[in-house]
């Protein structure tokens, strides 16, 4: 991986590292989802207050 | 992911929300690609990678469930801690049927806006509350859940969503009832689904919805040819967009 490379991955990830995240307790932050396949027309976590939300990060390979 | 799948078809109904969010780089099409061929039957809601501000986790799988007021319940791997996850969703939708709130009149707002979805009936709630900060928060909640559901309509028309746009647009009308000034806004919402244009695309999407079930009902051997002859309509279509996109996924190798 060249320099040029590893420079415009640290832009890439730095800002994510350094977003707020939430501990067990706090308000999470709202934040936008990509588009949805199976979607009702909402796109942020703020939207789906007053129900619970389970969100499950997982992998296709 | 396949109990989250199942807690899913469970309860969706009560009001649970299931996202599923793909965090190995997998675009749009490598996504759909997966769930229709290994998962047809899924539901929940799916997406790309996506930022998730719950505490960072090494590998996956990795959830975290999040209370009706936005409060994060929990965190972790899904496998290990599932009984603990059934009571937290069980008790969130307590919440959601009876609503929550230091009051009874608050507890009476957000049963009749989160349990039975009726915007009329949650703003005639709140206005028999006392001014003050619980009233001006509970107005608040109305007034945005009014506008997600008419922000999400519009989402669906702009993704080609059409026969979910209409079936909300009539939902969002039967909550207002005649209540102003949302009846004013609502009414042309649902108008505009008699007009020639959208009839073309429900119609469209009425076709593709009925290949969709085909193949959740695992009988969708036939879904590429259907869809080969969906496209043969001429002009530009969301819903034909959508159908190009399924296609595409259905003829692209899983690994």
């Amino acid at each position: 991986m060249n320099r040029r490379t590893l420079i415009a991955l640290a832009f890439l990830v730095l800002p994510l590292a350094a977003q707020e995240r939430a501990k067990v307790g706090d308000k999470m932050p709202d934040f936008s989802f990509s588009q949805f396949l199976n979607g009702d027309g909402r796109q942020s976590l703020s939207e789906f207050y007053g129900q619970p939300v389970v969100i499950d990060r997982w992998g296709t390979h | 992911m396949p109990s989250a799948i199942k807690h899913d078809h469970e309860l969706s109904k009560s009001g649970l929300v299931s996202i599923l969010v793909e965090v190995q780089g997998a675009n749009e099409n490598e996504l759909a690609a997966f769930l229709w061929k290994t998962f047809p039957g899924n539901d929940c809601f799916a997406c790309t990678s996506t930022f998730v501000p719950n505490p960072e986790a090494p590998g996956i799988p990795n959830a975290c469930v999040i209370g009706v007021d936005g409060t994060l319940l929990w965190s972790g791997n899904p496998l290990s801690d599932t009984k603990k996850i059934d009571e937290l969703i069980a008790a969130e939708l307590v919440k959601v049927k009876k609503g929550w709130g230091a009051s009874a009149g608050a507890r009476k707002v957000r049963a009749s806006l989160y349990g039975k979805r009726d915007l009329a009936a949650a703003l005639a709630a709140v206005e028999e509350l006392p001014e003050g900060d619980e009233r001006t928060q509970l107005q608040k909640e109305v007034d945005a859940r009014f506008a997600s559901a008419k922000k999400s309509i519009e989402n669906l028309k702009s993704q080609g969503y059409f026969l979910k746009a209409e079936e909300q647009s009539k939902e969002l009308a039967r909550s207002v009832g005649q209540r102003a000034p949302w009846v004013t806004e609502v009414q042309p919402m649902v108008a505009e689904f008699d007009g020639e244009a959208l009839k073309a695309e429900v119609a469209l999407d009425k076709k593709l919805d009925k290949i969709q079930d085909q193949l959740r009902g695992k009988k969708g051997d036939g879904a590429p040819k259907a869809l080969a002859a969906l496209l043969k309509n001429e002009g530009s279509s969301k819903v034909l967009d959508r159908a190009r996109a399924l296609l595409l996924a259905l003829q692209t190798k899983v690994e």
